[in-house]
């Protein structure tokens, strides 16, 4: 309970970063929402009409208020509400991002138990060092690389976008693989899912090794415990062992490591969506900061730092949920 | 502040771990690249050649060799534009947690120290850096500041410097706790003192680790932000700015412009992390991963 009323001094006091932070630049923001030749008279009525003329707290207030009520301000560049253009991106954020977690997860822990089990062996070996690799790889890197592999060597797979031109999908709630299977459009589900799969293998590169190496460490750690060598001495079958004492309790420290994770992935699709072309809440902010638009920027910084304290949360509460020992109070 | 002796030893016990000599090999090789790259290069790095655009390097033949890993789509050499970048980069990942670790240090010290309202204080602070993912928190900060390599230097330090502040306090909480930091006080010994002293030095072990490993994230960052154009400006050679416009170069079919600069930037951060990895084995065989 504690754990979430904190977060709200937390929120408000991102909300100052953002507000504050983004209004720290240069130039003068009446300027720029009147246009780069506008007249001076009109610059001033600009300055007026968006109340940038009050002292900078009472903008902020202006600001939270109208934030908080679902409005965001309207973009410089496209004129639209913010909101609803943040709301518009960010399920193909969000559905990168499953992916990418579902392939670290079913990788990372697959990797980190064999490895563990198997200490020392060529497998722990080659797994370790390539999560070394994954760690030390810039994510849009891998993201090229597998874009002239698999993309342009091999012409396997698309490497741009979410679907091809060519098919059309009713779109429901913005997931395409959701959507084309709530249709019954194979076709796009194919098409989507091909689409997702270069962008979440270079986003799911880091949180995979990093799961990877949790997973091993935590593992070796239970594995060399008493009760482990208990349950070896009853007899119980290796496999018992492993998967039913030994994961179930090197789960807490590698759900913390996910939960982390899923958090970072947001920041890791700025990058991947960027390369891949991605029309994601990531390719939007960095769009946003070419263009100097500022209540964009404000908008979707605020917007993904609250996915972010969410997913934390989140995280928080499963952790203790899953571990008895930790209570929050 | 080591004895040459202790500075012995220490290379000594590094010389053990494999994966930590490895990696501190690669660095010093880095940093040797980076503090004579003008006779290293073979080219000047900014210099265009627009009618040797996008020629491929060694593997296309004798003809090719004046350029060993081939030009941009300005016709500039690449492994040259990799040498000088290396500068660049290591002197931004540097600096930039040179910053974030005497700014962590300071608040993750005070906070530690004095705890109380302070710590709440600053502590919260810091929960509310963390409440951003760092690279987003840095194009953020970037688009206050506008691009530029020194503004990316500054935008990185403070991205990583609640993490250190973080680092910094939990092992002074551990330090103020010992006994002879009772006696000092006893003793009349001023905070000052107790803090240079006795603090400072012994919390010395996990902020330098972890310095070591932010210096490897410094660098991807500030490569992101070269990417995204947000970092370095052109024609500095950076090597994440190299990679901003080879999407172009690989469907042009150039792909030694997307892939060397990447393989500049994997090796020295895979350096900092075996280097950084094996020291935290060495001070914490505990945490070994």
């Amino acid at each position: 309970m504690k754990r979430l009323l904190l977060i709200f001094p937390v929120l408000f006091g991102v909300s100052v970063v953002v507000f504050f932070l983004v209004r720290l630049a240069p130039g003068d923001p009446a300027k720029i929402l009147a246009g780069e030749h506008a007249s001076l008279e009109y610059i001033q009525a600009t300055r007026t009409k968006w109340g940038l003329d009050r002292p900078l707290y009472v903008q902020y207030l202006i600001w939270l208020r109208n934030a908080l009520s679902g409005d965001l301000g309207t973009s410089i560049a496209t004129h639209d509400p913010v909101l609803k253009e943040i709301l518009g991106r960010f399920p193909a954020t969000f559905e990168l991002s499953l992916v990418a977690m579902v392939i670290a997860i079913l990788v990372g822990v697959t990797a980190g138990i064999i490895s563990a089990v198997k200490q020392y062996s060529i497998f722990d070996y080659l797994s370790m060092t390539g999560a070394l690799f994954g760690i030390s790889m810039p994510v849009f890197w891998l993201g090229l690389m597998l874009m002239l592999i698999f993309g342009l060597h091999l012409n396997l797979l698309p490497i741009s976008g979410r679907l091809s031109p060519d098919v059309t999908l009713r779109t429901v709630t913005g997931l395409y693989l959701l959507d084309a299977l709530l249709t019954l459009n194979g076709r796009a589900f194919v098409d989507a899912l091909a689409h997702l799969i270069l962008p979440g293998i270079a986003l799911a590169t880091i949180p995979t090794a990093l799961i990877a190496r949790m997973t091993r460490s935590s593992m070796l750690e239970i594995i060399r415990q008493d009760f482990i060598r208990t349950e070896r001495a009853k007899g119980l079958p290796e496999r018992m062992v492993i998967y039913k004492h030994a994961l179930r309790n090197a789960l807490i420290p590698i759900v913390t490591v996910i939960g982390m994770e899923f958090g970072l992935l947001l920041g890791g699709a700025i990058l991947t969506e960027t390369v891949f072309a991605w029309p994601g809440l990531g390719r939007y902010t960095v769009d946003a900061v070419y263009a100097r638009d500022y209540p964009a920027i404000q908008g979707a910084v605020l917007f993904i730092a609250f996915v972010f304290v969410m997913v934390n949360l989140v995280t928080d509460l499963l952790y203790a949920a899953i571990n008895p020992r930790i209570r929050y109070r | 502040m080591f004895a040459p002796k202790e500075a012995r030893e220490t290379l000594r016990t590094l010389t053990k771990n494999r994966s930590a000599f490895i990696g501190f090999i690669i660095l010093v090789i880095m940093i040797m690249v980076a503090i004579f790259p003008h006779y290293l290069a073979p080219h000047d790095p900014v210099k265009r050649n627009l009618a040797q655009r996008l020629q491929p390097g060694f593997w296309a033949g004798k003809e090719f060799a004046p350029f060993p890993l081939g030009t941009d789509y300005l016709g500039r050499c690449i492994l040259s534009r990799i040498i000088w970048g290396t500068r660049t980069s290591l002197s931004v990942g540097f600096i930039a947690v040179a910053i974030s670790t005497l700014l962590g240090l300071l608040l993750g010290v005070l906070s530690g120290y004095f705890g109380g309202w302070l710590d709440t204080l600053l502590m919260r602070l810091v929960d509310i850096m963390f409440a951003f993912p760092s690279i987003l928190l840095a194009i953020t900060i970037m688009a206050a500041l506008g691009p530029g390599l020194e503004k990316a230097m500054i935008a990185i330090g403070i991205v990583y410097t609640p993490q250190m502040a973080r680092v910094a306090r939990s092992a002074v909480l551990v330090i103020r706790e010992m006994e002879y930091i009772e006696a000092e006080k006893a003793l009349g010994a001023s905070h000052a003192r107790i803090i240079s002293h006795h603090v400072l030095p012994n919390i010395l072990a996990p902020v330098i680790v972890y310095a070591t490993l932010n210096t490897a994230g410094a660098i991807l960052d500030a490569a992101a932000l070269g990417f995204l154009g947000l970092g370095a400006l052109p024609p500095t050679p950076e090597w994440g700015a190299m990679l901003s416009g080879s999407r172009q170069a690989l469907t042009a079919g150039a792909w030694w412009a997307a892939t060397f600069p990447g393989i500049a930037i994997m090796c020295a951060v895979l350096g900092l992390n075996l280097l950084g990895d094996g020291m935290r084995d060495l001070l914490d065989p505990r945490l070994r991963v």
